[in-house]
C-alpha cells in the first residue's frame, strides 16, 4: 500500500527511458497514455494514501529521505498531473517537427516524477534532493533548441539554480545543527523553544526564502526566468506555469508553515524584509512587462508579479492570505498555462512574436484568441473569474493583519496587469483592416482543445471556487 | 417568483450567446430574436410588479463566486429595472434598422446584450461583491460597443473609458475590502445597521466608493471619459450609455451614502457640492461643443448633476427627503427616456449623413416634421417646459434645494439657488443652438425627404418616448400610481408629496424665467461669441475655443500617469540592470581569479631581474644609433640572457599550458558549482565577521 506513492514519480521517469529506446512513432502514443496513467495514478494515491510515510534512504539522521503526502503535497501533485496531460498533448503539436524528439519527451516525462516527487516529499532534506534533480533535467529541455544562445541561457539558469540551492544548502545546515531534524510538521519544528537566538533563526529564514526565491522567480534573482523564453513554448508554459517556479513556490510553502512555522517567523520579525522582497516582485514585474513587446516575454514578467501574489500568502501570516496564495497558486498556474498555449499557438501558426504584428489576428483565429481574452481577465482579476477570488483573500488577509500596503499593491498591480494585457486583446480584435471575409485559421485540435478546456476551467473555478477552498482549508486549520 | 430574478438575469445571457450562433447564419433572424427576448424580459419585469408592490423579492444561491449571490429586488430597485428593460427594448428595436450598414453586428449585439444582462444584474444584487461583478462585467462589455467603428478616434476614446473604467473599479474594490474587514459582512441591509456606528473609517471607504462609482456617473473630474465615449461609440450604444449605464453609478452612489451611510452629513454635503460643479461644468462645456453627439454627452453630465445634488440633499434634509428622494429617483428616471429620444435623433441624423459636425449639417431636419416633432418634444423635455417630464422633477428637485439649503449658510443657499438657475439656463442655450442650427436653418443641400431611411423601426421608440414624455409631463402622477411605494424602501412618508403642486405660478413663473436667460444667454453668448465668420458662405460656422483650454486628461492625468511610470520604469529597470551587471560582474571575476597564472619557479631576485632586462630591451630600441660599441656589448649580454631566459619559458609555459588546459576543461565542466563554492565563502566571510 505504502509503495503506491511511488508510482506517480517512479512510473513517469521510467517511461521517459523507454522512450529513449523505443520506436520514434510510438512517442506520441506512449506519451499520452503515460499523462493518463500518471494522472490516474496520482488520484490513486490522493484518494488511497492517509498519513503514510514511506522510506527510500534512511543513512544517517540527516540522509532520511521519505515521502508523506499531505493536503498541501496532494493539492500539488493534482495540479501539477493534470495540467501535464494538457501540456502532453499541446506539445505533440507544437514539437511536430522538432529535432531531438526523443530527448525532450524524455525529459518531459521525467520532469513530471521529479515534479511530483517535491509535492510529496516528507522532509526537508528529500525535497532539497529532488529539487537539486528538478534543475537537472529541465536543463535539457531548456537549451532544447540547441543555439548558441539556448546554450548561453541554459548556463545562466544552471547558475542561478546552483545559486540557490547553495542559499538552500547553507540554511539546511544551519538549521539541523540546531533542531537535529527537518521533518514538515504543520505549525513548524521550531516551535516554542524559550530563549532562542532570533539572530540566528533570521539568517537561517532569509537564506532559505532567497534560496527557494530563486527558482520562484523573487525579484534580485529573477532573470532566468524572462531569458529562458528561448525554450519552446510547451517548456516555457510548463516551466513558467507548473513545474519549476511552482515547485519554488511549493518549497516555499513548505519551509515557512511546515519547517520553521509562522509565528517563529513573525516573531523574529523575518517577514518584514521578505514582504519588501515581494512587494518590489510584484512591481516590477507588472512594470517591465508593459514595456515588453515581444509577447512571450511580456507574460515572463508578467508571471514575475504574479508569483509575488502568491509569495504574499507566505509572508503576511493570515489565514485569508494562506488561502489565497494556495488559491492564486492553483490559478495562476491554469492561467497562465492558457495564455502561453495561446501565444506559443500564434507563434506557431502564424510566426508571429511581437505586439504589433498581431493586429486582427483575433479575427483568423478567434476561438483561440478568446480563451486568451477570457484568461488575460481572469489574470486582471475581474470577477467572477477565478483571479477575483484568490486577490479577494489575499486582500482580505492583508488587511486583517492591519497591513493596508497588500490591498493598495493588489489592486495597482491590477491596474497594471489590465495595462500589459488588455492592449494585446485589443490589436489582436480591434486593429488591422477591417474586413468582413477573413479566413479562419485556428490551430490544430491537439492544440485547441487543451486550451478551451483550461478555459473552460478558469471560469468555473471562478464561479465556484468553494470545492478548492474547503479542501484548502484542511491544510490551513493545522496551520492557524 | 424569485425564479423568475434569477430568469430576468440570466435569459438574456443565454440569449446572447444563442443569437450569437444564429448571427453566424442569418443577421435578420438575430435582430428579430434579440428585440424577443428583451420584450420577453422586460414582460416578465412587468409581470412581477404586483409582487413586488406586496413585498420584496430575495433570492439566494450559497456558495457562488465565493461569497453567495444574493439578489433582490424591491420597489426602488424595479424602477431601475424597469427602465433598463423598457430602454433596452426600444433600442433594440432602433438598432435593427441603425446599424444595417455596419460590418461586426454580431459583435456588437452580442455584446450589447450582455452589457444589458450585466446592468440588470448591478440593479438586483444585494450582496456587495455581486454588484461590483455585475458592475466590471457591464465596463468590460461595453468596451467593444464604444470602439466597434475600429477607427483612431474610437481606439482613443476606447482606450481612456477602460482606462478610468478599471481603475475606477479598482478604487470601488478597495472601498469593499476595507468595509469587509471591517463590518465581515457584504450584505448591503445589515451593512447600512453597522457602518454609520462607525468611526471615522466609515469616511474612507464611502469616499473610495463613490469615487469608483464616480466614475461612472461622470462625476467631475472624473468624467474624462464621457465626452470621449460618446461621439465614439455607434448611436445606439451611446443611448444606452448616456441613458442607463451611468445610471449605475447614481445608483451605486445612492447605495453607497442613503443606504450604507444612512445619509450621512458630510457625505450628503460633498454630494451637494459635486452635484452643483457638475450641473455647471458640464452646462458651460456644453455651450462650446460643435460634434452634436459631444454637446448631448456634456448635457448628460449636466443632467447628472442634477441628479447627484438630488442624492446630496436626500442626506442633507434628515427625515424630511421626501422630495429630494422623489425629485431624484422621478429625474433618473425621466432623464433616461428623454435623453435616449434625443440620441435616437441624432443618431438618425449621423445615419444618413455620416456627419457630426453642427457646421456640416445645420438645417438638416427643417423639413422632416416627424423628426423635427420628436426631437423638439425631447428639447422641451429637457430643458423643463412646463407640460413636459422634464419640468416635473427639475421642480421638485428644485423645491429640495431650496428647502435644505433654507437653514444652511447664505453662501451656499444663494450659490446653490444661482448655480441651479444658471445651469438651467445653460441647458435652454446648448439645446437652443443645436435645435436652431438642426431644424430651423435652412440648408439646401438636405431638401431631399430621405423618407426611406427613416422607416417604422426607427420612428416607432421615439414616438413612444415621445409619447411618454408627454404623458408624464402633463399627469405626473402616473409616475407616483405606479412608484409611490418607494417610499416604504426609504422609510419616509408619503404627505409631503401627495400634496405637492407642481403647475403653480411659482414654479411655472421659474421656468419660464430660467428658459428666457437661456434663450439670452443664446443671443448675447453663443450667437455672438462662439461663431466667425466664413468667407463665401452668408451663415458663420460656430467654433469651438475650448479644445485649446485646460483640459484634465491631456494636462494632469496623462502628465502624472507618464511621469509615474517613467519614473517607476527608470528605476525598477536599473534595479534590474544593476543585478544583472552585477551577477556577470561576479562571474568575470571569478574567470579572471582563475585564469592568473603564477610564475612559481623563479626566485624572487631573477623575476626582477626579466622585468628588468625587458625593460632594458625596450630602452635600448629606442636609443638606437648612439654608442654602438657599448650597445654591442650589451647586445651580446642581453641576447645571452634572453635566449637563457626562452628557453627556460619555453620548458615553464609547456607546464602551465598543460595545466591551464587541464583547469579550463574542469572549469567547464563545473564552472557553476565552482562559482557556487565561491560565493558560499564569500558568504561565510560575511557571516564570520559579522558575528
Amino acid at each position: 500500500m505504502k509503495l503506491l506513492i511511488l508510482t506517480p514519480i517512479v512510473f513517469p521517469i521510467l517511461s521517459g527511458l523507454y522512450i529513449r529506446f523505443s520506436d520514434e512513432k510510438k512517442i506520441n502514443r506512449i506519451l499520452i497514455s503515460s499523462a493518463f496513467i500518471n494522472f490516474f495514478l496520482t488520484l490513486l494515491c490522493v484518494f488511497l494514501i492517509h498519513d503514510e510515510k514511506l522510506t527510500i534512504l534512511e543513512f544517517s539522521d540527516i540522509i532520511n529521505l521519505f515521502l508523506k503526502p499531505d493536503v498541501l503535497g496532494k493539492i500539488f501533485a493534482v495540479l501539477v498531473s493534470t495540467l501535464w496531460i494538457f501540456t502532453t498533448f499541446y506539445s505533440i503539436d507544437y514539437m511536430n517537427h522538432e529535432k531531438k524528439l526523443k530527448s525532450y519527451s524524455m525529459f518531459f516525462m521525467m520532469t513530471q516524477g521529479i515534479t511530483l516527487s517535491i509535492a510529496f516529499s516528507g522532509n526537508l532534506i528529500t525535497l532539497y534532493l529532488f529539487y537539486e534533480l528538478l534543475t537537472l533535467v529541465t536543463f535539457p529541455l531548456v537549451i532544447q533548441t540547441g543555439s548558441d544562445r539556448a546554450l548561453q541561457i541554459g548556463k545562466k539558469y544552471l547558475i542561478y539554480s546552483f545559486v540557490g540551492a547553495t542559499f538552500i544548502l547553507f540554511g539546511l545546515i544551519l538549521l539541523y545543527s540546531q533542531m537535529g531534524t527537518l521533518e514538515f510538521v504543520p505549525g513548524g519544528i521550531v516551535g516554542n523553544l524559550d530563549n532562542i537566538d532570533e539572530s540566528y533563526y533570521l539568517m537561517v529564514y532569509l537564506f532559505l526564502f532567497i534560496g527557494f526565491g530563486v527558482k520562484a522567480a523573487l525579484v534580485p534573482f529573477h532573470s532566468w526566468l524572462p531569458a529562458a523564453m528561448v525554450a519552446p513554448t510547451p517548456v516555457s508554459a510548463l516551466l513558467h506555469a507548473v513545474a519549476v517556479v511552482k515547485s519554488g513556490i511549493f518549497s516555499l510553502m513548505r519551509m515557512t508553515y511546515y519547517v520553521l512555522g509562522w509565528e517563529l517567523i513573525e516573531e523574529i520579525g523575518g517577514n518584514k524584509y521578505t514582504l519588501a522582497l515581494v512587494l518590489i516582485s510584484i512591481l516590477m514585474g507588472s512594470f517591465l512587462a508593459m514595456g515588453r513587446q515581444n509577447l512571450k516575454k511580456r507574460l515572463a514578467y508578467s508571471t514575475i508579479s504574479q508569483l509575488g501574489y502568491i509569495m504574499l500568502g507566505l509572508v503576511v501570516f493570515d489565514k485569508s492570505s494562506f488561502t489565497g496564495g494556495v488559491l492564486h497558486m492553483f490559478f495562476h498556474a491554469t492561467i497562465k498555462i492558457t495564455l502561453f498555449f495561446c501565444v506559443g499557438a500564434i507563434m506557431h501558426y502564424e510566426h508571429k512574436t511581437e505586439l504589433d504584428e498581431i493586429q486582427g489576428i483575433g479575427k483568423r483565429m478567434p476561438i483561440t484568441m478568446t480563451c486568451f481574452a477570457i484568461s488575460s481577465i481572469c489574470l486582471i482579476g475581474i470577477p467572477p473569474m477565478n483571479g477575483f477570488v484568490s486577490k479577494w483573500y489575499l486582500a482580505i488577509g492583508g488587511l486583517e493583519r492591519g497591513n493596508y500596503i497588500v490591498p493598495i499593491m493588489l489592486l495597482f498591480s491590477a491596474l497594471l496587469t489590465a495595462g500589459y494585457l488588455i492592449p494585446i486583446i485589443s490589436t489582436a480584435f480591434f486593429r488591422g483592416a477591417p474586413s468582413t471575409e477573413v479566413e479562419i485559421k485556428e490551430p490544430g485540435n491537439y492544440m485547441l482543445i487543451p486550451i478551451v478546456i483550461l478555459t473552460a476551467i478558469n471560469v468555473i473555478v471562478g464561479i465556484m471556487p468553494n470545492l478548492l477552498i474547503d479542501i484548502i482549508d484542511r491544510a490551513s486549520e493545522l496551520l492557524f | 417568483m424569485e425564479k423568475l430574478l434569477l430568469f430576468i438575469l440570466l435569459f438574456p445571457f443565454m440569449g446572447s450567446l444563442a443569437t450569437y450562433i444564429l448571427g453566424n447564419r442569418n443577421n435578420n433572424i438575430r435582430n428579430f430574436l434579440n428585440t424577443i427576448i428583451t420584450l420577453i424580459n422586460l414582460l416578465v419585469i412587468i409581470y412581477m410588479y404586483p409582487t413586488v408592490i406586496e413585498s420584496q423579492i430575495e433570492y439566494t444561491i450559497p456558495h457562488i463566486m465565493g461569497t453567495g449571490l444574493h439578489l433582490k429586488l424591491d420597489i426602488f430597485r424595479y424602477m431601475f429595472v424597469f427602465i433598463t428593460a423598457f430602454v433596452w427594448f426600444i433600442i433594440n428595436v432602433y438598432s435593427s434598422q441603425y446599424l444595417i450598414n455596419y460590418i461586426h453586428r454580431n459583435r456588437y449585439y452580442f455584446f450589447f446584450m450582455i452589457t444589458y444582462a450585466s446592468t440588470l444584474g448591478v440593479f438586483i444584487s444585494e450582496n456587495l461583491v455581486n454588484l461590483f461583478t455585475f458592475f466590471e462585467i457591464m465596463s468590460l462589455s461595453s468596451y467593444p460597443l464604444i470602439i466597434h467603428d475600429e477607427n483612431e478616434e474610437a481606439h482613443e476614446a476606447g482606450a481612456t473609458y477602460m482606462g478610468m473604467a478599471i481603475a475606477g473599479g479598482l478604487i470601488l474594490l478597495m472601498g469593499i475590502f476595507i468595509l469587509y474587514s471591517y463590518t465581515k459582512s457584504l450584505d448591503i441591509n445589515y451593512i447600512s445597521a453597522v457602518l454609520p456606528e462607525m468611526g471615522p473609517i466609515k469616511y474612507l471607504i464611502s469616499a473610495l466608493m463613490i469615487i469608483g462609482f464616480g466614475v461612472k456617473a461622470g462625476m467631475v473630474p472624473l468624467h474624462i471619459w464621457l465626452p470621449k465615449a460618446h461621439p465614439a461609440a455607434p448611436t445606439p450604444a451611446s443611448a444606452v450609455l448616456s441613458g442607463i449605464l451611468v445610471k449605475t453609478g447614481i445608483f451605486g452612489i445612492i447605495i453607497t451614502s442613503v443606504f450604507l451611510m444612512d445619509g450621512d452629513i458630510y457625505i450628503s454635503y460633498a454630494l451637494i457640492i459635486s452635484g452643483l460643479v457638475n450641473m455647471f461644468v458640464g452646462g458651460f462645456l456644453a455651450l462650446f461643443q460643435i460634434n452634436i453627439k459631444k454637446t448631448l454627452a456634456y448635457s448628460s453630465m449636466s443632467q447628472l448633476g442634477y441628479i447627484i445634488l438630488g442624492i446630496g440633499l436626500m442626506g442633507a434634509m434628515g427625515d424630511h427627503n421626501t422630495l429630494a428622494v422623489f425629485g431624484t429617483l422621478f429625474h433618473i428616471f425621466n432623464h433616461a427616456i428623454f435623453k435616449v429620444m434625443l440620441f435616437m435623433g441624432v443618431g438618425i441624423i449621423y445615419m444618413i449623413t455620416h456627419k457630426l459636425n453642427i457646421n456640416e449639417i445645420y438645417g438638416f431636419g427643417s423639413f422632416k416634421p416627424m423628426l423635427k416633432l420628436t426631437f423638439f418634444i425631447g428639447f422641451c423635455a429637457i430643458i423643463g417646459l412646463p407640460g413636459f417630464n422634464g419640468f416635473t422633477s427639475k421642480t421638485i428637485i428644485h423645491h429640495a434645494l431650496a428647502e435644505a439649503l433654507h437653514h444652511a449658510s447664505p453662501v451656499l443657499a444663494y450659490g446653490g439657488e444661482f448655480i441651479f438657475y444658471l445651469s438651467s439656463a445653460f441647458t435652454t442655450a446648448y439645446l437652443l443652438k443645436l435645435y436652431i442650427a438642426l431644424f430651423v436653418e435652412n440648408n439646401s443641400r438636405y431638401y431631399a425627404s430621405y423618407s426611406r431611411y427613416i422607416n417604422k423601426r426607427a420612428m416607432f421608440p421615439m414616438v413612444i418616448s415621445a409619447a411618454l414624455i408627454f404623458l408624464i409631463g402633463i399627469k405626473p402622477g402616473i409616475f407616483f400610481n405606479y412608484f409611490g411605494d418607494i417610499y416604504k424602501v426609504f422609510g419616509i412618508h408619503m404627505e409631503e408629496m401627495e400634496h405637492f403642486h407642481y403647475f403653480t405660478i411659482g414654479n411655472i413663473l421659474s421656468s419660464i424665467i430660467t428658459i428666457g436667460l437661456g434663450v439670452v444667454i443664446y443671443r448675447q453668448f453663443v450667437l455672438k461669441r462662439l461663431v466667425v465668420p466664413v468667407e463665401g458662405k452668408s451663415r458663420p460656422d460656430f467654433i469651438n475655443p475650448t479644445t485649446e483650454w485646460f483640459s484634465i486628461e491631456n494636462n494632469v492625468y496623462l502628465p502624472v500617469l507618464t511621469i509615474t511610470y517613467k519614473i517607476f520604469n527608470t528605476v525598477l529597470k536599473l534595479i534590474d540592470d544593476i543585478l544583472l551587471y552585477s551577477v556577470k560582474g561576479i562571474g568575470r571575476t571569478a574567470k579572471y581569479l582563475s585564469n592568473i597564472e603564477f610564475l612559481e619557479e623563479y626566485s624572487p631576485t631573477k623575476r626582477i631581474e626579466i622585468m628588468f632586462s625587458s625593460i632594458l630591451q625596450r630602452s635600448v630600441e629606442t636609443t638606437e644609433g648612439r654608442e654602438e660599441s657599448i650597445k654591442h656589448n650589451i647586445n651580446d649580454n642581453i641576447n645571452s640572457i634572453s635566449e637563457d631566459i626562452k628557453n627556460i619559458q619555453g620548458n615553464v609555459n609547456e607546464n602551465i599550458t598543460t595545466l591551464s588546459k587541464d583547469i579550463k576543461s574542469i572549469q567547464n565542466k563545473f564552472n557553476s558549482i565552482t562559482y557556487s563554492i565561491y560565493l558560499v565563502i564569500v558568504m561565510l566571510f560575511v557571516i564570520i565577521f559579522r558575528m
